[in-house]
């Protein structure tokens, strides 16, 4: 854990140095607060970082939700960065897609990942979810949503509904 | 004052109320879903509504959510949120006993006690102190809110260096975007979409919502959690809960109004309270009841005064733009949505809304207290859903809710951001608490620390002033107290 604290720390205090080296872009009467905090980040990122070297940091325990999963066998950990990963690629799929294929999509994969007991009905679910809330979206929200094949179809009907 | 009454008891408002509280006790019933989470997850649900409906609804989500967390603390000995820790020491005991519908009726109407309180208090107290607020200038503000920030960091268990460390990261956050004072551009690196900083809400979405996704798939997958059977026994009677009433009175009393003070306080949530109204109770104790095991008045303690804490987090948030909680925090969120920029100024500009609003507050925990009465057995059928369904619909939620707050997918980035940065910190051990803190009050502090600056010609003008005098002074005395007690701790330890 020493490791991975020292790194973090050291990657904070070269995030604060990069905006630092940034403050000399700035009009000098907007940069005196952000360069005081920047000072302070650092500063504050290093006394940890050396008590924690020296052994004489405060200790807390680690969250409890977090020693968990830390703990947890890899084939776990690897179903849950697959979760992770499959809601990260989502907004691309949703920008390439459209709502309703990217939506039913990343629920159904995701349900999979979770070990849904009926993999099937949770395909069904996330089809249902996907078209009641892109209704929703277009008729009550008034929210734009990226537009795949299936989305445009949709459109129209309510469209035509409409008129 | 009785136009807000009337507005608050229109039928979208009724409606609003007990929608919001249903939401609310069905998050707050399910663990590992808590009322800032749900806060979140339906600020954007409140796009469709106008400004006090959607302030109250998200109030019922709050008080729901926080007394919805009883119910599986009580049945399962799971809470639902970590405010009801001491509510499951006491109701499970007796829940164990066969006495689990008096023990969900007892939470039911404690909370609603202790709520009904705390918005009275809300009512009262909220318009003298936002009068008193109209006096400040930028010393009194730059003083009340070094003294929001002391108190975070110094009375939060965690180390107070890393405490102090994320006070200022989430104070740097705030600096990306312009400047409030000359709208020079910092640290957007060529970006449009930065220009305006990090929206508050994507930030809070992914600090509070996506986190709890990720946590929530992880338990959806462990299989090592044991899955407990709810048991109910017979129902409580009428007579019983009165007799409670009718023996305890100081009990209700001491434990909202110390619900209602740590409300206001910016550090001390409803986490905390329960545990300082049980010690307290525990010394007043003549009863010999055995409090840990099944203890009435330790139930009724631990309930009222998380309910009355809820209120009292809303009495800074309105009146100063403090926030008492971290979900009053995301409340602030919601307000600036909408338009409103909370303060002293609000019940001015706002008054209609702001009562509807307090009006619409006690409704909520009448409601909150008949549903928890009634229904809370109904209730407990939500503890079992699946947590993959759960953690799912929350991860869509917080992507589809992120997204609509701008149509922007630059917010979702934000939000993912966010989440990444939440977890990282947390397994550095650094709280995410004091961040939340700064985001929101960094913009104020800047503004108001640049016009004290520009305008006072010296430090004894500043301390002319006594109510800076007085926020400073007990500022400067909590720091003291907090390092006498961590030097005191750390020899105590060797």
């Amino acid at each position: 854990m020493l490791y991975f604290n020292l790194i973090s720390l050291l990657l904070i205090v070269c995030g604060a140095a990069v905006l630092g080296l940034q403050t000399s872009h700035i009009a000098e009467t907007a940069r005196v607060y952000p360069s005081i905090l920047i000072g302070l980040v650092i500063v504050f990122s290093l006394l940890i970082a050396v008590k924690e070297v020296a052994g004489r940091a405060a200790t807390a325990p680690l969250d409890s939700q977090l020693a968990k999963l830390l703990r947890a066998p890899s084939p776990l950990r690897l179903r849950l960065l697959a979760f992770c990963a499959a809601w990260l690629i989502y907004p691309w799929g949703l920008s390439n897609a459209g709502f309703i294929v990217a939506t039913t999509c990343a629920i159904s994969l995701s349900l999979w990942l979770l070990k849904i007991r009926r993999p099937l009905i949770g395909v069904l679910a996330a089809l249902l979810f996907s078209v009641a809330f892109s209704i929703l979206f277009a008729t009550v929200l008034f929210i734009p949503t990226p537009l795949g094949p299936l989305d445009e179809m949709l459109s129209r009907l309510l469209f035509a509904i409409h008129h | 004052m009785l136009e807000g009454l009337f507005a608050a008891m229109s039928p979208t408002s009724l409606f609003v109320e007990i929608l919001g509280v249903i939401i609310g006790i069905i998050f707050g019933a399910i663990p590992g879903l808590t009322a800032t989470l749900a806060i979140a997850l339906f600020v954007p649900v409140t796009f469709l509504m106008s400004a006090e409906h959607g302030m109250i609804m998200l109030g019922g989500i709050y008080a729901g959510g926080i007394f919805g967390g009883s119910i599986s603390a009580i049945l399962i000995n799971v809470p639902g949120t970590p405010a009801s820790i001491v509510t499951g020491w006491e109701g499970y005991a007796m829940a164990r006993e066969g006495k689990a519908p008096l023990a969900l009726s007892l939470a039911a109407l404690s909370s609603g006690m202790g709520g009904l309180l705390s918005a009275l208090a809300l009512l009262f107290l909220t318009p003298l102190l936002s009068s008193l607020a109209l006096k400040f200038g930028p010393a009194e503000y730059c003083a009340l809110l070094l003294f929001s920030f002391t108190i975070v960091t110094v009375m939060m268990e965690t180390p107070l260096m890393r405490n102090l460390l994320a006070c200022f990261i989430g104070l740097l956050l705030t600096t990306i975007g312009l400047d409030p004072v000359t709208g020079a551009a910092r640290f957007t690196f060529g970006s449009v979409d930065l220009m305006s900083g990090f929206n508050l809400v994507a930030v809070l979405v992914g600090f509070f919502c996506m986190t709890e996704a990720v946590f929530l798939a992880f338990d959806s997958l462990d299989t090592s959690n044991n899955k407990e059977t709810i048991k109910f026994g017979k129902g409580a009677s009428v007579k019983e809960l009165m007799q409670t009433l009718i023996t305890r009175p100081m009990t209700y009393l001491r434990s909202s109004t110390i619900g209602v003070f740590l409300g206001i306080l910016p550090a001390v949530g409803p986490v905390e309270t329960p545990f300082i109204a049980h010690t307290v109770e525990r010394r007043f104790n003549r009863r010999d009841e055995k409090f840990g095991k099944g203890s009435i008045t330790g139930l009724i303690a631990s309930e009222c005064s998380i309910s009355a804490n809820v209120g009292g987090s809303l009495i800074p948030l309105i009146s100063l733009g403090i926030p008492g909680s971290g979900a009053a925090a995301v409340f602030i969120g919601a307000l600036t949505l909408h338009g409103l920029q909370p303060g002293p100024l609000l019940i001015q500009s706002e008054p209609v809304l702001i009562y509807t609003f307090f009006w619409g507050f006690i409704a909520v925990n009448l409601f909150m207290m008949l549903f928890g009465l009634f229904g809370a057995r109904y209730f407990a059928a939500v503890l079992k859903l699946p947590k993959a369904a759960l953690a799912t619909f929350i991860a869509v939620f917080s992507i589809l809710g992120s997204y609509a707050i701008n149509n922007s997918m630059f917010d979702v980035g934000v939000m993912f951001g966010a989440t990444g940065l939440a977890l990282w910190l947390r397994a550095l051990r650094v709280p995410i608490l004091p961040i939340v803190l700064a985001v929101i009050l960094g913009h104020l502090l800047e503004q108001q620390a640049s016009v004290l600056f520009t305008t006072s010609a010296s430090v004894a003008e500043v301390l002319r002033r006594p109510i800076a005098d007085g926020f400073f002074a007990i500022t400067i005395l909590m720091i003291g107290f907090s390092i006498a007690n961590r030097l005191r701790a750390g020899r105590a330890k060797a």
